[in-house]
């Protein structure tokens, strides 16, 4: 047997030889496997085995079905049998475009959803002991919010929101609304509560949801394709 | 001039069964060979081409053009197909065991009068079929439509609904495969058979392609 320089035999394998028959490799390894066989006289046998081999199984007489197979008029069903595939390959669309709009809907602000309650200021009545001062005496320190657009207000729930103070001492007086959780700061990190993205909660369900469903679907189709796919 | 076939075709679209069980008399044996050749069960075969033939009722419609022949054969093939598979999932008998349960069912006279010479042929096809269910059934689905029933590539490929380029390889390991069945059995083959496998004066060439990693021309 001849090897090559790495020692290994240089004879095709035996698929290689099997896929000859019948122009299974690219046409310029078989022409390289020809070329092969032209000078391999134990490569030329292999083939031609295999050659018999299929001739074999075209010639072998099959056996003759045990019963006659014809229908009788009780095995049929009237009616045309309805095909799925186009049916369920439709809700496939239907439902991979919901699940999308389920999930761009809410960075491209469509989703209609209460916006973040916007920090009011706070009237405290001037007392009569108080010293008269020529400012309005009791508003809320300015925090400068910046607000997210109302379309997006409260879509994760946990918004961070940095507020500017104007001194980093000041900041008198109660939270303008309870839950509001301020770190007093340079910069100011207010977390906002669910109550203006309560749109998430039926969001993220809502979203798993439509992946299920058109897990379902896709499997669906991909069934009744394989059941259909002689008759489509 | 209207092709008989194409005229009973036609009326079984209407609805016409008896139409279509003159069509079911022309093909059941080449339908009930395929599915015996892939399910190697005589009952199973039977089932599945009554089966493929109940379907292909049923959505005659869907036929347009063709060849009436090769649509029945692809809908046979791709309901053993599916037979096979169901059976690989929950393997019920094993596999292994089936050759030795194959029937031979040749009936008399289909090699003449000669009793010795359709003895042979029942062997050949009993051994013909043991080599077929020694292959795994995607193989074995592989090499009976293209071998057997020489089915183009494509529409093999489509019928089983695998890519052409796994068709190729399964086609060229099955082939391979059953080579080196009927070696290993050359001894105790049918003498027709037998003789394809004359000996080698250097039969260890025949380990040769088992050694042989990629060919270097």
């Amino acid at each position: 047997m001849r090897q090559d320089r790495f020692g290994r035999s240089s004879h095709p394998s035996p698929q290689e030889i099997a896929a000859l028959e019948g122009h299974l490799l690219s046409p310029r390894r078989e022409r390289r496997l020809r070329r092969h066989l032209q000078e391999c006289p134990d490569c030329r046998r292999h083939l031609d085995e295999v050659r018999a081999i299929r001739s074999l199984l075209r010639n072998a007489p099959s056996p003759p079905p045990p019963r006659e197979l014809t229908l009788s008029p009780r095995r049929v069903r009237p009616g045309r049998p309805v095909l799925w595939y186009p049916v369920f390959r439709a809700a496939t669309a239907v439902v991979a475009v919901l699940v999308l709009f389920l999930f761009l809907a809410d960075p491209l602000g469509l989703s209609p959803r209460p916006a973040l309650a916007t920090p009011r200021p706070i009237a405290v009545k001037p007392s009569p002991s108080a010293s008269p001062s020529p400012r309005p005496a009791a508003v809320e320190p300015a925090i400068t919010r910046r607000q997210p657009p109302t379309g997006l207000a409260g879509t994760s729930g946990l918004l961070s929101t940095p507020a500017v103070l104007p001194s980093e001492a000041a900041y008198p007086g109660p939270q303008p609304t309870p839950w509001i959780r301020a770190t007093v700061s340079r910069t100011q990190t207010v977390v906002a509560p669910p109550t203006g993205g309560g749109g998430d909660a039926l969001l993220w369900p809502l979203r798993a949801g439509g992946l299920l469903l058109l897990g379902l679907v896709l499997g669906l189709t991909w069934w009744t394709y394989r059941r259909e796919r002689l008759f489509l | 001039m209207i092709d008989p076939e194409e005229e009973l075709v036609q009326r079984a679209r209407q609805g016409d069964l008896e139409a279509f069980n003159r069509l079911v008399l022309a093909y059941q044996e080449q339908v009930y060979g395929l599915a015996y050749r892939l399910l190697g069960d005589a009952d199973a075969a039977a089932d599945a081409a009554q089966e493929a033939f109940l379907s292909a009722f049923q959505h005659i419609r869907s036929f347009r053009k063709g060849s009436f022949r090769a649509w029945l054969l692809r809908i046979t093939a791709n309901f053993c197909y599916d037979v096979l598979r169901k059976q690989r999932t929950r393997p019920q008998t094993s596999l292994e065991g089936l050759p030795s349960g194959v029937e031979s069912h040749l009936p008399v006279g289909e090699a003449g009068e000669d009793p010795t010479l359709q003895a042979e042929q029942e062997e050949v096809s009993r051994e013909v079929q043991q080599a077929l269910m020694s292959l795994s059934p995607e193989q074995r689905a592989v090499i009976v439509l293209c071998d057997l029933q020489e089915f183009p590539y494509d529409q093999a490929a489509r019928t089983l609904g695998i890519s052409l380029g796994t068709l190729k390889s399964r086609l060229s390991r099955g082939r391979a495969r059953l080579r080196e069945y009927f070696r290993e059995r050359r001894e105790l083959l049918p003498a027709t058979v037998r003789s394809i496998f004359a000996p080698h004066d250097s039969d260890g060439a025949e380990e040769k392609s088992d050694e042989a990693g990629s060919f270097r021309p």
